[in-house]
């Protein structure tokens, strides 16, 4: 009888903090879709944007539809440059001009049926010299390097240990020029390439730990996730306005060593450096689009950054510095 | 200008002194029955038309010019006594009032006079601790904070939860004083109930504006809570019995009727009811041997007092509450290769609040009154997991032990002392001045880590913040003046400085409140004041969390302020019903928001970072009609308001630097809260509750972004639809209102006398018709089939959380 009770109450008390979910209809006022344009715009490439349109949150379409029948001209520095620039597929536009350092980019959309929408960004400078230092760490404890190999004396190939690999981190600071002039804004670009025979592999992993990237401490000290703060590595010159600055970032390697006699894999690695300049519509784009956290319950919803006049989406410049490439 | 106005004060402040042939009549009110003292009881003097009212301490004193007087005492729901005699000298006459039985409406002689049509003082609600005890609520658990909620002017958060929001400020901006000690977290089991046990209070009053100079610190709000002191005649005690906790009232006298105590406690028992089912189901995990686990929560008050004489009390108050999460598991192993393994996961959970305060009431003459207070008040969170590992080897015979214990610890801890002064030179000025000083230790967070194996300690880590000192320090002066019979005035001043980390803030504050009497049933109010806040709680934006951190300003994080002027209309129906409507405009400066895409996690390190500074503003209208006497008590509540927010400084913007609503905008409010005695055996209580529903953000559409060169997206290219990622296009923020919400909650409660006390049920039910109100919306992708196609498909829909649907409670009080 007790036991009855007791299971009565649980039973009470399991319905009570179980909460209750039902299916709701929308009850806001349906926005019209967006009409999207994205160009990302560099110097030497030729101008090319994508036009599309947004759809509703609890559509189940899984695709975006493109928007094929849009004239978009181009002007350069207020000018006319391309009356109407080359349709392709999947709203894709594009036209002959290259824009070069300096230029004042922007766009003119007509869409049937659809307000105009135009947008505009500058192609900024690039950064001026720069050069890298680094320091290496060993970070790890020596690991086997285990392969399938064929004995010398021949028969069946067999599992084992070739050598040892040891993790190490290599700390680099990259010391550049901030123009005094102007509010810069930059992005430093890193990644690894790992050539094994004609197979090439690319990696974007770096820890960039220096103050100015905003990441927290704890986004420092691993290699960058989704609730990173900064995924795209986008930072002002607000702290070192017409200074030259040492920007400090770190990428994480293995060292390996082989014991005589074995046969080393015929690879090699190189890290690539380069520093981009960007304009501040695309530092704003990037910063916000970067705030956006998948599966964060308890996080603020994100707004990211929008230049479209009567749209969404961004039209940005940038422009890369000269490419550093060390060995590894 | 300012110096004709410094003229006005000087005359206004040296006419207290220029009465003469005047005598002092002061003493102390008290209750017949039990002792207690009556705070804001009414002295009224009929033949002069002069009054007060008797402070918290039930201390009052009138002076008066020589002659002959009528006093008459007063208090709602009690008789009137009458002391009538020729004023020769300072006198000192304690009185007694005993509850009035007949609770007709002709034995009603007023309410609240500092509150009401007659008071200077505005945006104020009394609310009796009896009303709050009929209110029915979630699980039959009465609540404090979840009556205020019901008022004018305040908006309840999310569903069930006992935090608040007063004229458009943040959870953060209420200062809750118990026996006018600050309790930074005042809620239990995640924000469902609050910590205050309702058999241990005496009376709450919630200040929304017009604050008088002797409260300072928060923005919003002042929620003043007086404990019981004990009963000084008789032994009476309370026990309740309910559907997830019991509870125990005990008072009376020690030894003889100069000193008294209270001792009121409470505990949770969900953990023993539900230890059954929890070790059920975690039996049913391979290799578990021995498992409990639970949560709970309890608090307990103590009040002790002693009368030395009637010019010297003493009261020592203690408060002490904890919620607590624990569990212990054992499990083993074994395998061939690594013989018996046994682990032992304990985890324990603890946070809460801890008080003391003892306070000297001494009456320095008839016209002076000094309470002096020492406190020390406390809230912490502890975290520990601990594991333990044993691995016994058979084959060769060996032992391997280990452990790791995680532990993290945050909180703050005030140490305060506060001089506060009663002057009453003459029934024109009713003068209160004090200085108080706290010494403010902010815990923002540690972790620390310690791993041992065998006899090896291997690791041991401290991670975090030190701990952050700050001293606050405040002097204030307010008189209470009647320019004349018709106009009367709060006048005062409340500056306050605040030192932390080498940073020096201060803040001088104005506060004014004026009534115009038009008759002895109407008036007119109106009130200013400014504030200043010190410290913001960092917390995420759905629930309350125990992780939920107090911090102090900083260099950057600038103090928040605000400044807010209301005017109101009140009347006094038949004496038997207080109207008002009053409207305010309050706008408030240095408030934070979190960054789009941030949120807290329980560590406060680089919490600067997360936060955006900007302002923002509340206006709005209430409606109050309160009735607090009678066998039919309650009251009828509106409001209509709107508070936005604007970030946009530059590096500090939120939604573009354009203004949003905030998080708890909402237009209308309405509340009845109504309870009927129908005989000394049987009364009925009822809420209804109806709010617009609160706001959220939602991206309402979504639109390809490109893949941005120089990352592992663009190898595709940067305009690739079969790669490129999909983002929220969100128009504002909180650009989504929730469904309204309404719910309505009954409780019945069936006393009978017994031999010894009076036993009663209480039978009650939250959300009585079942409405699934919004708690949260989310999109969830589900299978449906359509039976004209016969087809099942995925499909996108908008799904709504709801906390809570009806909730039948029942408990068994005895009260001897």
């Amino acid at each position: 009888m007790t036991l009855n009770k007791t299971s009565i109450l649980i039973l009470l008390l399991v319905l009570i903090f179980s909460s209750c979910q039902k299916v709701i209809e929308f009850s806001g006022s349906i926005t019209d879709p967006q009409m999207v344009v994205n160009c990302l715009l560099t110097p030497d490439s030729v101008v090319s944007a994508q036009v599309s349109q947004s759809r509703f949150f609890l559509s189940n379409s899984a695709t975006f539809e493109s928007i094929d029948n849009a004239n978009v001209s181009l002007y350069v520095n207020g000018l006319l440059k391309d009356n109407s620039l080359t349709g392709k597929a999947n709203g894709l536009y594009a036209g002959a001009y290259k824009p070069v350092v300096g230029d004042s980019i922007s766009l003119k959309v007509k869409i049937p049926g659809q307000n105009d929408i135009t947008c505009g960004t500058t192609i900024p400078h690039p950064v001026g010299p720069f050069w890298i230092n680094s320091n290496l760490e060993l970070t790890g404890i020596n690991t086997p390097i285990v392969a399938v190999v064929t004995p010398k004396t021949g028969g069946d190939p067999v599992t084992d240990t070739i050598g040892t690999s040891v993790g190490r981190r290599l700390f680099l600071s990259l010391t550049f020029k901030d123009n005094p002039d102007v509010t810069n804004y930059y992005r430093l670009v890193v990644y690894t390439k790992t050539y094994s025979g004609t197979k090439v592999t690319t990696d974007y992993t770096f820890y960039f730990d220096d103050i100015v990237s905003g990441n927290s401490t704890s986004d420092a000290v691993g290699p960058p996730t989704s609730l990173s703060s900064n995924k795209f590595n986008v930072f002002s010159d607000e702290l070192f306005n017409g200074k030259q600055y040492s920007l400090k970032f770190s990428v994480d390697d293995n060292f390996n060593s082989y014991f005589p006699g074995q046969s080393r894999p015929q690879s090699s690695k190189s890290l690539f450096v380069n520093l981009q300049s960007i304009s501040k519509s695309y530092y704003l784009y990037l910063q916000t689009r970067s705030n956006i956290k998948t599966n964060s319950f308890f996080a603020e919803p994100v707004q990211v950054y929008s230049n479209i006049n009567g749209g969404v989406g961004i039209i940005g410049g940038y422009t890369s510095s000269n490419t550093a490439r060390i060995n590894l | 200008m300012k110096k004709i106005n410094l003229i006005c004060l000087l005359s206004l402040f040296l006419s207290a002194f220029s009465y003469s042939q005047n005598y002092t009549i002061s003493g102390h009110i008290t209750d017949l029955k039990n002792g207690e003292t009556v705070i804001n009881a009414s002295i009224f003097d009929s033949n002069l038309k002069k009054g007060c009212v008797s402070n918290s301490y039930g201390f009052y004193s009138l002076t008066l010019p020589k002659g002959a007087v009528n006093l008459l005492y007063s208090y709602v729901g009690y008789r009137q006594q009458a002391k009538a005699f020729k004023l020769q000298k300072d006198t000192v006459i304690n009185i007694q009032l005993s509850e009035s039985y007949e609770l007709s409406e002709v034995t009603v002689v007023a309410s609240r006079k500092d509150l009401g049509v007659k008071g200077s003082q505005m945006s104020a609600i009394d609310l009796p601790i009896a009303q709050i005890k009929s209110i029915p609520t979630l699980f039959g658990e009465t609540d404090v904070l979840k009556a205020i909620q019901l008022l004018p002017g305040v908006k309840a958060g999310t569903e069930g939860q006992a935090g608040f929001y007063v004229r458009g400020g943040g959870p953060d901006e209420n200062l809750i004083l118990l026996d006018d000690v600050p309790l930074y977290n005042v809620n239990h089991m995640f924000g469902f109930f609050s910590v205050f046990n309702a058999d241990a209070i005496k009376d709450v009053v919630l200040y929304k504006g017009s604050f008088p100079a002797r409260f300072g610190g928060r923005l919003s709000s002042i929620v003043d809570i007086s404990m019981n002191d004990g009963n000084n005649k008789t032994y009476h005690g309370n026990v309740t019995v309910g559907l997830i906790s019991s509870k125990i009232n005990l008072e009376g006298p020690i030894f003889n009727d100069k000193t008294t105590f209270n001792i009121s406690a409470r505990r949770t028992y969900l953990d023993i009811i539900a230890q059954p089912l929890i070790q059920s189901t975690l039996s049913k995990q391979p290799g578990m041997e021995k498992t409990y686990a639970g949560y709970y929560f309890y608090d307990l008050n103590a009040k002790i007092s002693h009368k030395f004489s009637d010019n010297d009390r003493l009261y020592l108050s203690f408060f002490s509450g904890n919620d607590v999460i624990y569990s212990n598991i054992q499990q083993s192993s074994t395998s061939s290769s690594t013989g018996t393994e046994k682990t032992w996961l304990k985890m324990n959970w603890n946070w809460g609040n801890f008080l003391t305060a003892l306070r000297w009431n001494h009456v320095i003459s008839g016209k002076l009154f000094m309470n002096a207070t020492a406190y020390y008040t406390r809230y912490n969170f502890l975290m520990d997991i601990g594991v333990d590992n044993e691995t016994v080897v058979t084959n060769p015979p060996s032992t391997t032990n280990s452990n790791m214990k995680l532990g993290f610890h945050s909180g703050i801890d005030d140490y305060a002392a506060k001089l506060d002064f009663s002057y009453a030179p003459n029934p024109a000025h009713d003068i209160k001045f004090g200085l108080n000083y706290t010494y403010h230790t902010f815990r923002p967070g540690v972790t620390a880590a310690q791993t041992i194996t065998g006899i090896t300690q291997a690791m041991d880590t401290t991670i975090g913040d030190k701990d952050i000192s700050s001293h606050e320090a405040v002097a204030y002066f307010e008189d209470n003046v009647s320019i004349t019979d018709a106009l009367k005035a709060n006048i005062g001043l409340h500056y306050s400085t605040f030192n932390v980390q080498g940073q020096f803030y201060q803040s001088l504050e104005p506060r004014l409140s004026m009534r115009y009497l038009i008759n002895d049933k109407l008036s007119l109010k109106a009130g200013y004041a400014s504030m200043s806040q010190y410290i913001h709680l960092l917390s995420n934006s759905n629930i309350d969390l125990p992780t939920d951190l107090w911090v102090p300003v900083t260099k950057r994080i600038q103090p928040m302020h605000s400044q807010q002027a209301s005017v109101g209309v009140f009347y006094n129906l038949l004496n038997l019903l207080d109207l008002s409507v009053e409207g305010y405009y309050k706008n408030m400066d240095n408030l934070i928001e979190y960054k789009d895409g941030s949120s807290f996690f329980g560590s406060s390190t680089g919490w600067e970072d997360k936060v955006n500074v900007g302002r923002g503003w509340a206006y709005g209208i209430e409606f109050l009609a309160q009735k607090t006497v009678g066998k039919t008590t309650g009251w009828i509540g509106y409001t209509w308001s709107k508070t936005d927010r604007l970030f946009d400084r530059p590096g500090q913007q939120l939604n573009n630097g354009l203004v949003f609503p905030a998080k708890y905008d909402r237009t209308h409010d309405f509340s009845l809260v109504i309870s009927h005695k129908f005989s000394d055996r049987f009364d009925l209580a009822a809420t209804w509750v109806y709010s617009t529903g609160n706001s959220a953000t939602l991206a309402l559409q979504n639109y390809q972004g490109p893949n941005i060169p120089g990352t592992s997206g663009a190898s595709s290219g940067i305009y690739n639809v079969l790669s490129q990622p999909s983002l929220p296009y969100i128009s504002a923020r909180n650009n989504y209102r929730y469904q309204p919400t309404h719910r309505l909650d009954v409780g019945a409660n069936f006393h009978k006398k017994l031999k010894h006390g009076t036993r009663t049920w209480n039978v009650s039910a939250y959300n009585a018709y079942n409405q699934l109100n919004p708690f949260l919306t989310t999109i969830k992708t589900n299978s449906v089939y359509d039976a004209n196609t016969g087809v099942t498909s995925q499909v996108k829909q908008l799904v709504q959380i709801s906390l809570f649907p009806i909730i039948p409670s029942v408990s068994y009080s005895y009260k001897f």
